[in-house]
C-alpha cells in the first residue's frame, strides 16, 4: 500500500516519481486514476481545477473524473456531446492552448460549454491530451479562474508524466477491460447453468421448471449458497435432497 | 440517438430507452438483434423485431452454427449480406436450404462483431426485407451502434436478462437426465432433434421437455 497521507495538490516540487508511483497505485479503479492524474496536472500547471476524459480506442470519452464537482461537470457536458476543450484535444491528438472564454471565437467554438464554464466561474481553459504514440487515453481539461496565460510548455518533465500516466491508465484499462468480460462471461454460463440444472430437476423429480426453479431457489437460499453454484453442482451430479420449504 | 444509451444506468437495459422505432429508422431496417457470446453458443438477449422473423432466423443460425452471425462471431469482423437469397448456396449450405424452407421475407443482413475494448462479446445484427447494398453511412452508423452496445455491456456485464433459448437449456438438462449424458452432450443431442423437427424451436423444446411443465 502506498501512504494514505496524500497532499491534496500536487506542486512542481512534489517529486515525480512519488506522482508516478501514485498513479501506479493498483488498488484503484481508472476512474480514481484519472482524477489522481487531474490533480497532479492541475498542480503542475498552477490551475483552480481540471478535469479528465476518459477515451476509448475511438477517441471517443467514456468516463469522466475531475478535480472539483464544476470541473466535473463540464467534462461530463463534453462526454454527453457538448463541444468542448476536451473533445477537441481528443480528437486532435494536439494540446489546445491557452482559451480566454470570454471570447468571441471560445463562444463560437464551443458555445454550450463556455457558458457553463464561465457559470461556473473559470475565465480560462486549455487541453492536454495523454496518450502514447498517436492514440490518445485522455484528455484533462485544465480550467483557471482567473484569465491568466496557461503556458503548455512549462515542464520538461511533464512529456514524461504525462507518458507515464498514459501507460498505466491504458494498463488499467485494459485490465478493468478483462474484468468485465470475465464477469460477463461467468453471468451469462451462471444463467444458461441455472436452466440446464431446472431441466434436470423437473426431469428427475418429474415436476414442471418452475416449480424446479422453487427447489433450486429455496435450497440456494436455506443452505445460503449461489444459485450458480448449486447448479453446477446438479450439473456435475450431485444429488442433493432437496426439500420445498417456504419460499 | 446514440447519446440517450450514455445517460442514466448502464447494461442491456439501457438498450430499451431508445424507442423500438428508433432504432429500425436509424439503421434504415426492419429487425435488429444482439447475441452475447457464451462458452459454447451464442446467447440471443434483445432485439426488435416487429414480426418480421428475425428472432427466428437467428434461432435457425444457431441451429445449424452457420450464417452471419455465426461467422461475424467466429471472424470477428462484420459480415454484409445484400441478398441472402442470391447468395451462393455453398456458402452456408444448411442455413440458406432452412431458411427457403421457413419461408422467411428477411433478404439482407448485416451482422457486426460487439467488443469490450479489444475482445468480441456478442454480434449485432441488422435485418431488411428488401435486398441491396447496405449504404456506408448506414454501415457507419451500425458500427456505431455495436460500439454504443459494447459500452452499455461493459457498464452492467452481470445484468443478464433471461436468454430467449433458457428452454433449449431446460431441455439439454432434462435429457442429460434421461439418456445419461453429460449436458453438454445433451445440449448437441437437444440441437440435432430439433434440426430434424424442423418447426419452431421453441415449441420443440418444449416437447423435448415433456411431462416437465412449461414455464409461463
Amino acid at each position: 500500500m502506498l501512504a494514505k497521507e496524500r497532499p491534496q495538490h500536487f506542486s512542481p516540487q512534489y517529486p515525480l516519481v512519488q506522482a508516478v508511483l501514485d498513479l501506479a497505485d493498483s488498488s484503484v479503479g481508472t476512474t480514481v486514476q484519472l482524477e489522481r492524474a487531474c490533480r497532479l496536472f492541475a498542480g503542475f500547471f498552477e490551475v483552480a481545477a481540471a478535469g479528465g476524459l476518459l477515451a476509448d480506442e475511438h477517441a471517443d470519452p467514456f468516463a469522466v473524473a475531475g478535480t472539483s464537482p464544476a470541473a466535473r461537470r463540464l467534462v461530463l457536458a463534453e462526454l454527453e456531446s457538448v463541444p468542448g476543450p476536451g473533445r477537441d484535444t481528443l480528437r486532435s491528438r494536439r494540446p489546445v492552448p491557452h482559451t480566454v472564454l470570454d471570447h468571441p471565437i471560445a463562444r463560437v467554438r464551443w458555445p454550450g460549454w463556455v457558458a457553463a464554464a464561465l457559470a461556473a466561474g473559470f475565465a480560462a481553459a486549455a487541453a492536454v491530451p495523454i496518450g502514447q504514440g498517436n492514440q490518445p487515453v485522455a484528455a484533462i481539461v485544465l480550467l483557471r479562474d482567473v484569465p491568466a496565460p496557461i503556458d503548455l510548455d512549462v515542464q520538461p518533465t511533464l512529456g514524461a508524466l504525462s507518458a507515464a500516466a498514459a501507460g498505466l491508465i491504458a494498463g488499467r484499462r485494459l485490465e478493468c477491460q478483462e474484468r468485465t468480460i470475465a464477469q460477463l462471461h461467468h453471468a451469462l454460463t451462471s444463467r444458461i447453468r441455472i436452466e440446464q440444472a431446472k431441466g434436470i430437476l423437473a426431469e428427475r423429480h418429474g415436476i414442471g421448471v418452475a416449480d424446479a426453479f422453487t427447489l433450486l431457489r429455496t435450497h440456494a437460499r436455506s443452505h445460503r449458497m449461489k444459485l450458480a453454484d448449486l447448479a453446477g453442482r446438479i450439473i456435475d451430479g450431485d444429488r442433493p435432497r432437496l426439500t420445498a420449504g417456504p419460499g | 440517438m446514440l447519446s440517450v444509451l450514455e445517460e442514466g444506468p448502464g447494461g442491456l437495459a439501457a438498450l430499451r430507452r431508445v424507442p423500438d422505432a428508433q432504432w429500425l429508422s436509424a439503421l434504415a431496417v426492419d429487425a435488429v438483434t444482439l447475441s452475447l457470446r457464451a462458452a459454447d453458443s451464442l446467447e440471443l438477449v434483445w432485439w426488435v423485431d416487429p414480426g418480421v422473423g428475425a428472432v427466428e432466423l437467428e434461432d435457425a443460425q444457431y441451429l445449424v452454427g452457420e450464417g452471419p452471425t455465426p461467422e461475424a462471431a467466429a471472424r470477428g469482423c462484420p459480415m454484409v449480406v445484400p441478398d441472402l437469397e442470391e447468395e451462393s448456396p455453398g456458402r452456408w449450405p444448411i442455413l440458406l436450404a432452412h431458411r427457403a424452407g421457413m419461408g422467411s421475407t428477411l433478404r439482407a443482413v448485416a451482422a457486426v462483431p460487439v467488443c469490450v475494448g479489444r475482445a468480441l462479446v456478442g454480434v449485432f445484427a441488422a435485418y431488411r426485407r428488401s435486398p441491396g447494398p447496405f449504404l456506408p453511412g448506414v454501415l457507419r452508423t451500425m458500427g456505431a451502434a455495436a460500439d454504443a452496445v459494447g459500452r452499455q455491456v461493459a457498464r452492467g456485464p452481470l445484468e443478464i436478462p433471461e436468454l430467449h433459448r433458457d428452454i433449449l437449456h431446460q431441455a439439454a438438462g432434462a435429457v442429460s437426465v434421461r439418456e445419461g449424458i453429460t449436458t453438454a452432450e445433451a445440449a448437441e443431442f437437444v440441437r440435432a432433434r430439433l434440426f430434424t423437427a424442423g418447426r419452431d424451436l421453441i415449441g420443440s423444446a418444449e416437447e423435448i421437455l415433456g411431462h416437465a411443465d412449461r414455464e409461463e
